[in-house]
């Protein structure tokens, strides 16, 4: 009885992953930023949602980067109206870089914040929803 | 000679050499902490004596001039006139225009509380004011939504993409006064020694690019990756308070560690000088080095090499607004009803129908990915555009047009979602509209 259920739950638990995996696209592409006055682009491998409202280096695919390492549950939040991931970007040691990702077809506006350890990236809204999942977590 | 060659290629080739290098030395002191003002300026007070101050008017009233003392007064004067003074040396001219407050008027609305949910038939879809704005715009870790949205409505009247960092920098500069009354009109004391990048008015912000011109963001970026780093020396999770100019303080400090060096002076420090150049370049992206250094190297002063700088890099053109334009402000009465906007629907309402954006003040807590459940989060105070208004779901909603980027990642479910978010645009409905809204301001 008991293996059932651990069946189910185990079941339950790989759809979950499975559907967040699916959610995002891998593929390699470039990501421009302007620094200077003038265009850089960086190759990189990276995963992006169907909406292109996500980012994130393939190396954070499973979570294993500095990224997405960070202890961001432990940040307080900013006062005001300010773009909450942006700052969580910095206090985490990340570079907010505003650029663009090439999916193979179009270039689409998304920031991301980088660390320079692993070179690994997530886009700052990511970081913000993110923090939000701490305090869903903490709900009764 | 090849110091000099290796600096000035330097100068566009390390982007990511700067992040070693240690911050240049504030030049500003930070002030006490204090509670953040909202997006637009304004303040919510629980102050009795502020309430016993409100206007009980049934319609919209003209809001009363601030109170202030001979003294706050004076010190203000004193404030303003530094301020042009300073603003003069920088950019070697006075204000192309200077207009009245007559110009950006402010009404109450009353704030009843009644909404009656529209039809179908009551809630036609407007036009998309959204395509005359661009692409949506980031504000980053800066508490400067009330520029973003200035800058966004002024682009929407002139066809200019306007900078919105140039819009901030000019509504700091001057309009020293921001805080000097809350929006009861209840003085607040005055620091003469700090400008702080947090808040701002959207109106007042309106009324500094039309008296001055703005630029446009490819004379000054707002969002070039370096501008926001050099930011971010100054910002640190949990302040509430920016220390002093925090976008222009740094570079102009490390400009005037270079005024009035030779070349070979410069050639014997490239790295410093290097980041000099680069700080300019950054700020002013149509210069290059060449006229970077020798403005550097030729200047007698500061001032002298700033004003060149700006003089080259930004025009600044008159906006060209109609003569007659006014930029009406409503704002509701949040402590009357737990629904302060419902009166501005119609305000929104009637600019959207025009095709008109219209500037929001709100309470942004429900919609932000990191507000919306943390119990440490009050409330969010914030500026943004409503574009858009469209019968969908079985009920009338709203496109809001924040500043958080292209992405919806930072938004709360279920404005997030994709039958919500749209590229940093999300809809609500005018039940959220009604609970959330402050103020409402849109050219006339």
């Amino acid at each position: 009885m008991s293996l059932k259920i651990w069946l189910v739950l185990g079941l339950c638990l790989f759809s979950t992953f499975a559907s967040a995996e699916e959610a995002l696209t891998c593929q390699s592409g470039l990501y421009r930023y302007r620094y200077n006055g003038s265009m850089h682009e960086d190759p990189s491998k990276f995963c992006f949602d169907q909406a292109r409202s996500q980012l994130r280096s393939a190396s954070c695919l499973g979570g294993n980067c500095e990224a997405l390492s960070q202890k961001i549950c432990d940040l307080a939040a900013p006062p005001g109206g300010s773009q909450g991931g942006a700052r969580f970007c910095r206090a985490l040691g990340g570079f907010l870089q505003q650029g663009a990702f090439y999916d193979g077809k179009a270039w689409w506006d998304l920031d991301r914040c980088l660390f320079t350890a692993d070179i690994s990236f997530v886009d700052s809204g990511s970081l913000s929803a993110r923090r939000a999942r701490c305090f869903e977590r903490k709900a009764p | 000679m090849f110091k000099l060659l290796f600096f000035i290629l330097a100068a566009g080739s390390l982007p990511l050499s700067l992040m070693a290098i240690e911050p240049a030395a504030p030049l500003a002191v930070r002030v006490k902490s204090r509670s953040p003002g909202t997006a637009s300026g304004a303040k919510i007070s629980s102050d009795p004596r502020a309430q016993k101050k409100t206007p009980r008017a049934r319609g919209p009233v003209a809001l009363a001039p601030p109170k202030l003392s001979a003294e706050e007064m004076r010190i203000n004067s004193r404030i303003a006139q530094a301020f042009e003074v300073e603003e003069e040396a920088r950019f070697g001219k006075p204000p192309a225009v200077k207009l009245s407050e007559d110009h950006i008027p402010r009404v109450y609305a009353p704030a009843t509380g009644n909404l009656v949910p529209k039809s179908k038939a009551q809630c036609e879809t407007t036009p998309d004011a959204s395509k005359k704005l661009g692409p949506v715009r980031s504000q980053g870790g800066l508490g400067w939504c009330f520029a973003v949205v200035a800058a966004d409505l002024l682009s929407a009247e002139t066809g200019k993409r306007l900078s919105h960092a140039d819009l901030a920098l000019q509504f700091y500069r001057n309009v020293p006064n921001m805080k000097a009354t809350d929006r009861f009109g209840n003085p607040m004391r005055p620091d003469p020694s700090v400008i702080e990048f947090w808040s701002g008015v959207t109106d007042q912000a309106v009324k500094q690019g039309a008296e001055r011109g703005v630029c446009t963001e490819a004379e000054v970026s707002s969002d070039d990756f370096m501008l926001e780093t050099l930011t971010a020396r100054n910002l640190d999770i949990g302040r509430d308070i920016v220390p002093l100019k925090a976008v222009g303080a740094n570079v102009l400090h490390s400009i005037e560690e270079s005024v009035g060096k030779t070349l070979d002076q410069m050639a014997e420090f490239p790295q410093e000088t290097c980041f000099s150049v680069q700080d300019a370049m950054m700020l002013l992206p149509k210069l290059n080095s060449f006229q970077v250094i020798a403005a550097l190297s030729s200047a007698r002063s500061k001032e002298e090499a700033i004003h060149w700088l700006f003089q080259q890099g930004c025009r600044r053109e008159p906006l060209g607004l109609k003569k007659d334009w006014k930029f009406r402000t409503f704002q509701s009465l949040p402590e009357r009803s737990a629904m302060p906007g419902t009166d501005l629907l119609p305000k929104i309402d009637e600019a959207l129908k025009a095709g008109k954006p219209v500037a929001m003040g709100f309470d942004a807590k429900r919609y932000s990915a990191y507000g919306a459940n943390d119990p440490s989060v009050k409330r969010l105070l914030h500026a943004a555009i409503l574009v858009k208004r469209e019968f969908r779901a079985g009920q009338c909603m709203y496109l809001v047009r924040d500043s958080q980027g292209p992405g919806c990642m930072s938004f709360a479910p279920p404005y997030n979602d994709a039958d919500h978010c749209e590229r940093g645009q999300y809809w609500v409905t005018e039940q959220d509209l009604a609970e959330t809204t402050l103020e409402v301001s849109r050219f006339e």
